[in-house]
């Protein structure tokens, strides 16, 4: 494996971590760059995660919210971006914890899956027929990989978009889950052998949807 | 030939590690070595290759168009209540101290001005007595001459003049 530990002036040489600070001082431009800077990146990484758009938009303006109540504290440990995704992991997970509570109580009589969407296939057949065949079938491709990743659990699926998107290391994304780099070197093999079983069909014989 | 099933454990879970290119130059030559032996472990390693490019293909989900100006105004928001909360808060506290004090001098004021009106001006019992005492004293003398014109007569003539008496031929 390659080095475990963070080059500790990486911090310190982060652009963005340099934004913060100037933010943690009072600039409130400082921090509003910072805010256009990773609203699309957040949003779409929170997106993913809790497959909600409007949630994740709401969870991307907490996150921000809360990094700016704690700016007097804020200490250049890491990247900033690895700050920033650590704490929006943190953000979601209490929110699936909130949810699954509320769940526990109105499941009753709702036709929800146990991760409370309906299987993509189900949406697939109730839209097929209002769209151009091109159209469908990059939905479908859409549907089909949302509903493999999904079946992984919360930190297979951080740690998967976070490299897949984020394009983080192995290293920088144990940072942002409070982990290990060889734990996170068997989230993301274990997610990727399930991506790979969820997904190969449809790779190997190019008809999306054809499977159950 | 080689199988996948003589990949150790820990080879298949670099497999992974190998494609993203954490291993170290060690394990990558052993993984690289592994996968020239093993037909099925390159393919694996091809379908776990095509699979996660496969993610690319999830749509993009930009935040919206007001969702910068929304997020400064709710930290500002938030800023804000708190620093209107804490002058409020001493503008309540020092009108709040301001009213007691000005309440309990009222009522020390009311008590002490009730106090002396009560004594001053609402006459008691005694105060009636100390009033009257001349006519008291002398309400014997008043009873026997029964008509005060007659004893107003009286004092005119020197003869019954009281001071004059034990002086009297």
């Amino acid at each position: 494996m390659k080095p475990t530990r963070a080059e500790p002036n990486a911090a310190a040489r982060d652009p963005d971590a340099k934004l913060m600070l100037r933010a943690k001082q009072g600039d409130e431009v400082a921090f509003t760059q910072l805010v256009t800077s990773y609203q699309d990146r957040l949003v779409g990484v929170l997106t993913h995660l809790v497959q909600d758009r409007q949630a994740a938009e709401d969870l991307a303006q907490e996150v921000f919210l809360k990094i700016y109540k704690a700016r007097h504290g804020y200490e250049p440990t890491a990247k900033f971006s690895t700050y920033l995704f650590r704490i929006a992991n943190n953000l979601a997970s209490n929110r699936r914890r909130d949810v699954g509570r509320k769940r526990e109580v109105t499941l009753v009589g709702s036709d929800s899956g146990p991760l409370g969407a309906r299987p993509a296939e189900q949406i697939l057949a109730e839209t097929s027929g209002m769209m151009p065949a091109r159209q469908f079938a990059r939905i479908e491709i859409q549907a089909v990989v949302q509903d493999a990743l999904s079946t992984l659990n919360e930190n297979q699926r951080m740690a998967v978009l976070l490299h897949k998107f984020e394009e983080m290391s192995y290293i920088d994304i144990a940072a942002t889950l409070d982990t290990t780099v060889s734990a996170v070197k068997s989230l993301l093999s274990r997610a990727r052998e399930n991506l790979r079983v969820k997904l190969e069909p449809y790779v190997t014989q190019g008809t999306w949807g054809s499977q159950d | 030939m080689a199988k996948i099933s003589r990949l150790s454990g820990e080879q298949r879970e670099n497999l992974v590690a190998y494609l993203d290119g954490e291993l170290d130059e060690t394990s990558a030559k052993e993984i690289e070595q592994a996968l020239a032996s093993s037909p099925v472990a390159r393919h694996d390693v091809d379908m776990l290759s095509r699979t996660w490019d496969l993610l690319g293909q999830l749509p993009t989900s930009p935040a919206g168009e007001e969702f910068t100006s929304r997020t400064v105004s709710s930290i500002r928001a938030a800023e804000k209540p708190k620093a209107r909360v804490d002058d409020a808060a001493v503008s309540r506290a020092i009108r709040r101290t301001l009213g007691l004090a000005i309440a309990v001098l009222v009522l020390l004021g009311a008590g002490t001005a009730g106090f002396l009106g009560t004594n001053r001006w609402i006459p008691n019992e005694a105060d009636e007595i100390l009033n009257d005492y001349e006519v008291i004293s002398e309400l014997d003398k008043y009873l026997e001459a029964g008509d005060i014109d007659y004893l107003s007569k009286l004092q005119e003539h020197r003869e019954f003049s009281e001071h004059d008496e034990p002086n009297a031929p």
